[in-house]
């Protein structure tokens, strides 16, 4: 009745995948809420070199009531939504630690499709007849992080 | 077995290699400004903070400097130079206030620079509480409560402001008010505060960045009593939010607490020789309270301190005033339309709000007249009937307290529309009610009621005080509506007629036909 060293290692792999699996998914949505916390605009903060992009948006205005992860992953299905989480969030902790973070951080083109994609989530009436060829922000100057906040300049 | 221990080795080295890699790599350093100074503990001179943060510094000490005339009803220290007598805009108030400091001068503020040297420059029946009246306006209060315990609040306050140190004697709110000198995190500075959200069930050290934003401001810009003890001395300051929670103070429970003791009486009015409370710029209650921003999780800062530019830094703007003042920036962090359009938004709910507050200003002056007369009949020998004059007086005192309310809220009822309206409404029906019944009570007892009560508003408008200070007609805010005219005509406010034509000091509500 023994059984075959090969489906010996695919039970163990099984097993072993499984308990990642619930370890897994134990941390991110039970008690740790980890899923829920690093869905916070406080956590995307925490790394210094974004700060100044919290800071702006903390001082956004109308945008504030949304989080980061609102605008900057993909949210038409949760899925994707995870699947983008992942590996942003992978790449993001590897580029930081190894210290490979721009002085100016910039939107990547991949970012900026994410990003427009957000914009006609929730501006789609708006944007009902529009063409859409255009990045929102190319007009919206001031959606930007870096341009946010009162101007000084502006005239009454 | 084995298998099991190769899988666990893997594990393990697998473990390593991400530590060793976390070891090798370092992160980018954090970028820090370089710190021109240091701000030790305890430091009032905002100046001192101002060597480490000059951007801020500068743009606080702007406080100091004249506002463009932009506000049709906050006619602080704009340009123009001139101190706007709050009786003469509102002229019911001379006669509701006549009795205690508020019914001598009662002007509308300047900057957070001239807090306490506005105090300094008024009539003197304005600071008869005591030192107690520096609670709000100096930084150095809580240091003076703490070294002068109950002395603080009963002695006359001069004597407790000469203990300020000399340099700091004419100092108001400053940076030691609202923040941190180690971090520049928010802090909260006068005591009461502290005392009021633990009478709340709050607890400030839970209190997130964007609520402390609000709660810094919540230091002086609410109401508050000054009980007194048997000899009418002042002794503390505390708000009065017992039974009301974060988010829902409502106008019933203050009036609550009011009523509930004797000794939160601070000032007997003249015209019915009723004991009662005050209420003081209950700004953070009324918009905390259910106000759609303030449902938006707008702080105080964000209309009043906005995020600007200044150079290649941002700041919060410390020039704090309103945002009709700095051409509707700090609505367009949010509003994307112009401003015109937004300062007319802003008009359209003031001039509803100054139309009842009219309403129910004079509402409550006949009705303080009414009972005067009441006294007077009572005393000539006529039986008034208890139970309804009673019923009257109870009636009145509510009214009064929600007109009070009002006229104290620094917005001209744009922190929270809805429930100024209700408010109101409420004084007009509650003072309403009061002046039916002293009516059936007078004529009862065979006074005969004339049809328009004589206000009498002169002999409470002029002659005010040391200086003496005089009604200045044209301050007076009409209607905007008109309404009030039909109501109580002018001949029947005792006041002499408005000089008619001035320019710029008429309003006009922002109707239909000014859209056109």
């Amino acid at each position: 009745m023994a059984l075959s060293r090969l489906s010996k290692m695919v039970l163990y792999l099984v097993g072993f995948g499984g308990l990642a699996a619930v370890l897994g998914l134990f941390l991110a949505f039970g008690p740790p809420q980890l899923f829920a916390k690093t869905s916070t605009p406080e956590f995307c903060g925490s790394c210094h070199v974004l700060e100044p992009q919290y800071e702006a948006w903390f001082h956004a205005g109308a945008h504030r009531r949304i989080a980061c992860v609102d605008c900057h992953l993909p949210n038409d299905t949760f899925p994707r939504h995870l699947l983008w989480k992942t590996v942003d969030g992978v790449h993001d902790v590897i580029r930081f630690n190894t210290g490979q973070v721009s002085e100016a951080i910039k939107l990547s083109d991949r970012g900026a499709g994410v990003v427009q994609e957000n914009c006609l989530r929730c501006h789609a009436t708006t944007m009902f007849r529009v063409n859409e060829d255009r990045n929102c922000w190319s007009c919206h100057r001031r959606l930007s992080h870096r341009l946010s906040g009162a101007m000084e300049t502006r005239s009454p | 077995m084995k298998r099991k221990n190769v899988l666990a080795v893997c594990v393990v080295l697998s473990w390593l290699g991400v530590l060793a890699f976390l070891a090798a790599c370092s992160p980018p350093p954090k970028a820090e400004p370089v710190r021109t100074a240091t701000i030790p503990d305890d430091t009032f001179d905002p100046a001192v903070w101002g060597k480490v943060f000059p951007l801020n510094y500068d743009s606080y000490m702007k406080t100091k400097d004249p506002k463009p005339p932009l506000s049709r009803y906050k006619k602080g220290w704009d340009t123009d130079l001139v101190m706007y007598d709050k009786l003469s805009q509102f002229p019911y108030m001379a006669l509701l206030f006549n009795g205690w400091g508020f019914g001598v001068e009662y002007n509308e503020p300047r900057g957070h620079y001239y807090m306490v040297i506005d105090q300094l420059e008024i009539d003197p029946s304005r600071l008869k509480a005591g030192g107690a009246c520096l609670t709000c306006k100096s930084p150095y209060a809580p240091k003076l409560m703490e070294e002068l315990g109950p002395k603080y609040y009963s002695e006359p306050y001069m004597e407790i402001h000469a203990q300020i140190p000399p340099e700091g004697r004419e100092l108001g709110a400053a940076c030691i008010n609202c923040h941190d000198n180690r971090d520049m995190s928010l802090r909260i500075h006068q005591p009461p505060l502290r005392r009021a959200l633990a009478d709340m069930g709050a607890d400030l050290n839970r209190q997130g960045r964007q609520e402390m934003r609000s709660l810094v401001c919540a230091q002086c810009h609410v109401t508050y009593i000054i009980p007194k003890d048997a000899q009418n001395k002042s002794i503390d300051v505390f708000f009065p939010w017992q039974g009301s929670k974060v988010g829902d103070i409502s106008m019933e429970n203050i009036i609550q607490v009011l009523r509930s003791d004797p000794g939160y009486l601070e000032w007997k009015q003249n015209v019915t020789g009723y004991k009662f409370g005050f209420i003081r710029h209950p700004e953070y209650e009324l918009y905390s309270r259910n106000s759609t921003h303030w449902n938006a999780n707008v702080s105080c800062a964000d209309c009043h301190m906005p995020y600007t530019r200044v150079g290649a830094n941002k700041i919060s703007n410390h020039n704090v005033t309103s945002p009709l003042k700095d051409g509707m920036r700090a609505c367009q962090q949010c509003h994307t339309e112009s401003p015109d359009w937004l300062r007319n938004q802003v008009f359209a709910i003031q001039d509803r709000t100054v139309s009842l507050m009219l309403r129910s200003g004079y509402a409550c002056a006949t009705t303080a007249k009414l009972i005067e007369m009441a006294h007077k009949a009572q005393a000539a020998g006529k039986t008034i009937d208890l139970e309804l004059y009673n019923r009257a007086k109870d009636l009145y005192i509510e009214a009064f307290y929600r007109v009070i309310y009002a006229g104290a809220e620094n917005s001209v009822g744009f922190h929270n529309p809805t429930e100024i309206a209700r408010i109101m409404a409420d004084a007009i029906a509650m003072a309403g009610m009061a002046d039916g019944l002293l009516r059936q009570a007078l004529t009862a007892a065979g006074v005969s009621v004339p049809r328009e009560v004589n206000l009498e508003l002169a002999k409470y408008l002029n002659n005010r005080g040391t200086k003496p200070l005089n009604f200045e007609p044209h301050k007076e805010f009409p209607d905007p509506f008109g309404i009030q005219e039909r109501l109580i005509p002018r001949a029947a406010k005792g006041i002499q007629t408005t000089v008619k034509g001035e320019p710029g000091q008429t309003p006009t509500p922002a109707t239909a036909e000014e859209k056109k």
